[in-house]
């Protein structure tokens, strides 16, 4: 049920976590609002970097990609304006990933939804200042023209393509990449079905603050995670 | 019991949950940011906290880093000094807070403190804005007192999360019972002599006579904050730690 | 400029009187190690991936391969590659891509511990002289600096490379056949010797000295030196990059207290290794026998 996450495994970055899907499993960590350099520095909101470090091997044009377009969504979700003249600092680990049997967009794109999800699961960790909530999602049309939610590795081989969205608690599309061949009618059904899981990732829990029925299978993971580690933070409270 | 409310970045508080200030101005802490005209939404994924008394709200969020506010009180390490100020780190990788050199009591242009770099003293926020450096004091602008405040020579300083030097500023209550649920420090006070000075950015300054009883409050207060030992917990860890020293 | 934070005077003063007292801030004795554990991914068909962590340091170690070509110069050997590379993941100070004094300190260490005491055979890699070799490529991340990561990715190498199994493969005159892992078992790494570093940090003009820093320990320190051995007293390098002058007989009991802890190492690795394999034995798959000293790869007859 839902990806596997472990808060703050780390101790020297401000925030961190393990986020373990299907596909891969990724060490993220955050850091800031600390000092920039003075060539990166921006007048008036925070300047964003992202470092992603594959499983083996130095990061090459492949990583500079996925940063750029990890970048890209995090400023949508970041209070930049708050921390001007600042850095905000996020490092992906990739410590597992699929195998080297997929084809070379296809193995982009599958590494997107999680790097997005580890990324602002370490930033909430953090207290680093948050706009919206982001969930993503990674979808496949495979061979047979099912759409899958979180595929496996063996339904991502010969899949027709692939897809990684992300949607924010608004409803707005913060990221949409694909890999493949689809029309644009396709690709309608399946925003709309990423849609529907990202908002049931962030659905409100029902007041016991247990998992409702009836959700997707994911179910409203990220809310689960955050309420549980926020209510974790002040149990000191309930004792005194 | 009903838990209090989490709120996920981005989301409006109900109106519902505010509550009603007489002076009509509500407070705002940490977490929360206010959009006019009349909605408050979260920036961090925290529960909310509510003061019916004195009108605020905030987020309460365990981790993160320290956010320099006005009127806290921080331990500040001397960096390095100029003409006039000492440039002085509260947090690290972050932009130096100034400390004026007269910013002291009894101090004048031809008595100035003699801090080098490396040394600690204990200061109040005076200004912190996102368009300014954060500015720090040692006495109190308004009465010329240093209340506490100024160098803290000697002992050895501890470095704990700012969520957990919270607990351990709050205070106690009408009955005695500490608000925060942190007991370690008064406990030990009733068997060892020592003086401590808590700061808002993570840091417990602490001498005691021996090195032994240093390192032994030291120890129980990581313990308190990482291992997350209730009141209970915390009674039993420093009787233990008592009878060892 | 991400400045470094260095302590402040009184937690400097503070670490020496209580070192002078015999006491450390966290009650160790002054040459115990912190807890150290080893783990190894829980999917069976994973080799060469360790996480290592010395008390809060912690530090992860993959090994992969590939084939290529030989160099010209050594057409019997294959390559061994060790990239070690410290991230903001250890928190902000770290700016990446420029290296640092430490990380390029750390890369020379394990250069010359791992690498250029031989400790993996680099003549079992070689598949056809002058053709086809074998590629080792060892990937370290530190994740977490609380002192020690020296000794942290010297143990995280050092049991990566007795975890990693290589593709099986067969020569039949001028070709060779490499089998995917699904194929064929894939077969250990030939490993010489085990090499361990063990760093000793200097106090009071040289007189203290004290094993397994702390990161706080480390930056009041006034010197150090990291001895690697293997756990038959064999060293394979001391370096002492300036810092206080110590007395050369003093290095020698470094070097003596080094070797204790290098066995402890070495016993700690094997004793993660054999649970590893109990665990992931599908029954039949393992030797009666266990055995990872000087295992030549046995040659197929031809023809």
């Amino acid at each position: 049920m839902g990806p596997d996450i472990s808060h703050h495994p780390l101790h020297g970055a401000d925030g961190s976590v393990t986020f373990s899907s299907k596909l891969c499993s990724i060490l993220a960590a955050a850091n800031g609002p600390v000092e920039v350099q003075r060539r990166d520095e921006l007048p008036e909101e925070a300047a964003v970097e992202v470092n992603i470090r594959p499983v083996s091997g130095v990061s090459g044009p492949r990583e500079r990609w996925l940063e750029s377009v990890v970048a890209a969504v995090l400023r949508s979700v970041l209070h930049l304006h708050m921390h001007p003249r600042t850095l905000i600092q996020v490092t992906l680990q990739i410590t597992k990933a699929p195998s080297s049997t997929l084809k070379g967009a296809v193995q982009d794109v599958a590494l997107l939804p999680s790097l997005i999800n580890a990324s602002f699961l370490a930033l909430a960790d953090g207290g680093l200042p948050l706009r919206n909530t982001v969930a993503a999602v990674l979808l496949a049309v495979v061979s047979t023209g099912e759409v899958r939610e979180e595929p496996s590795e063996k339904e991502l081989v010969g899949c027709k393509s692939l897809h990684g969205l992300a949607y924010n608690n608004h409803g707005d599309l913060l990221l949409s990449e694909s890999a493949g061949g689809f029309d644009l009618a396709e690709w309608e059904r399946i925003a709309d079905q990423a849609e529907e899981t990202c908002r049931a990732a962030m659905a409100p829990l029902d007041e016991d603050g247990v998992v409702m029925e009836g959700t997707t299978s994911s179910g409203p993971w990220l809310r689960q995670e955050l309420t549980d580690k926020a209510q974790a933070a002040v149990a000191w409270r309930e004792a005194t | 019991m009903a838990a209090a409310m989490v709120l996920l970045p981005g989301e409006e508080i109900p109106t519902d949950r505010l509550p009603k200030p007489k002076k009509g101005k509500l407070t705002l802490g940490p977490g929360l940011q206010h959009t006019p005209p009349s909605i408050i939404s979260a920036t961090t994924a925290g529960s909310l906290q509510v003061d019916h008394r004195k009108a605020a709200l905030w987020l309460e969020h365990a981790g993160g880093r320290y956010q320099p506010s006005v009127g806290d009180l921080v331990i500040a390490q001397i960096h390095h000094s100029s003409v006039e100020t000492f440039s002085c780190a509260l947090t690290p990788h972050t932009s130096f807070a100034i400390l004026g050199q007269l910013a002291f009591e009894g101090v004048s242009k031809k008595t100035r403190p003699q801090l080098k770099a490396g040394d600690v003293v204990y200061a109040r926020v005076s200004r912190a804005s996102k368009w300014e450096d954060v500015e720090i004091e040692c006495f109190n602008s308004a009465t010329g007192k240093a209340e506490g405040m100024g160098q803290l020579k000697g002992g050895m300083v501890f470095d704990v999360r700012p969520a957990f030097a919270r607990r351990l500023m709050m205070g106690t209550d009408k009955e005695g019972v500490s608000k925060g649920g942190v007991v370690v420090l008064e406990e030990v006070g009733g068997k060892v002599k020592f003086e401590v000075a808590v700061g808002r950015n993570g840091k417990v300054w602490v001498d005691s006579g021996s090195v032994r009883e240093t390192v032994m409050i030291g120890h129980l207060l990581r313990g308190a904050d990482e291992g997350g030992w209730d009141v209970e917990g915390q009674r039993k860890a420093v009787k233990k730690a008592l009878r060892d020293v | 400029m991400p400045h470094a934070t260095r302590p402040s005077t009184n937690e400097s003063n503070f670490l020496l009187s209580a070192l002078r007292e015999n006491l450390r801030l966290d009650s160790r004795a002054l040459d115990q190690y912190r807890p150290i554990s080893l783990q190894f991914p829980s999917d069976p068909d994973v080799h060469g991936q360790t996480d290592v962590r010395i008390g809060k340091t912690r530090v992860i170690c993959n090994i992969s391969c590939e084939v290529i070509t030989p160099y010209p110069d050594r057409k019997f050997d294959g390559v061994f590659t060790i990239n070690c590379e410290l991230s903001p993941l250890m928190g902000a100070g770290v700016e990446v891509g420029r290296p640092d004094q430490t990380e390029a300190l750390l890369s020379r260490i394990l250069d010359k511990s791992i690498r250029r005491s031989n400790a993996l055979d680099t003549e079992s890699l070689c598949i056809i002289a002058g053709q086809k070799c074998f590629h080792v490529r060892a990937d370290l991340h530190v994740l977490d600096d609380d002192g020690g990561i020296f000794d942290a990715c010297c143990l995280a190498l050092v049991a990566a490379l007795q975890h990693f199994r290589r593709p099986d493969y067969e020569v039949h005159g001028e070709q060779v056949t490499v089998f995917d892992v699904r194929e064929r078992e894939p077969v250990r790494l030939t490993l010489q010797h085990h090499p361990f570093c063990v760093t000793t940090s200097y106090y009071d003009a040289g007189t203290i000295m004290v094993q397994d820093a702390t990161l706080l320990e480390e930056q009041c320190r006034e010197g150090e030196t990291v001895v690697s051995m293997n756990r038959h007293g064999e060293v394979c390098q001391i370096a002492k990059y300036g810092g206080v002058p110590v007395d050369a007989l003093s290095m020698l009991s470094v070097v003596n207290q080094s070797w204790e802890k290098v066995t402890m190492m070495d016993a700690l690795v094997r004793e993660a290794l054999l649970k590893d394999e109990r665990e992931k034995d599908k029954g039949g798959r393992m030797k009666a026998e266990l055995s990872a000293e000087n295992e030549r790869v046995m040659e197929r007859p031809v023809g």
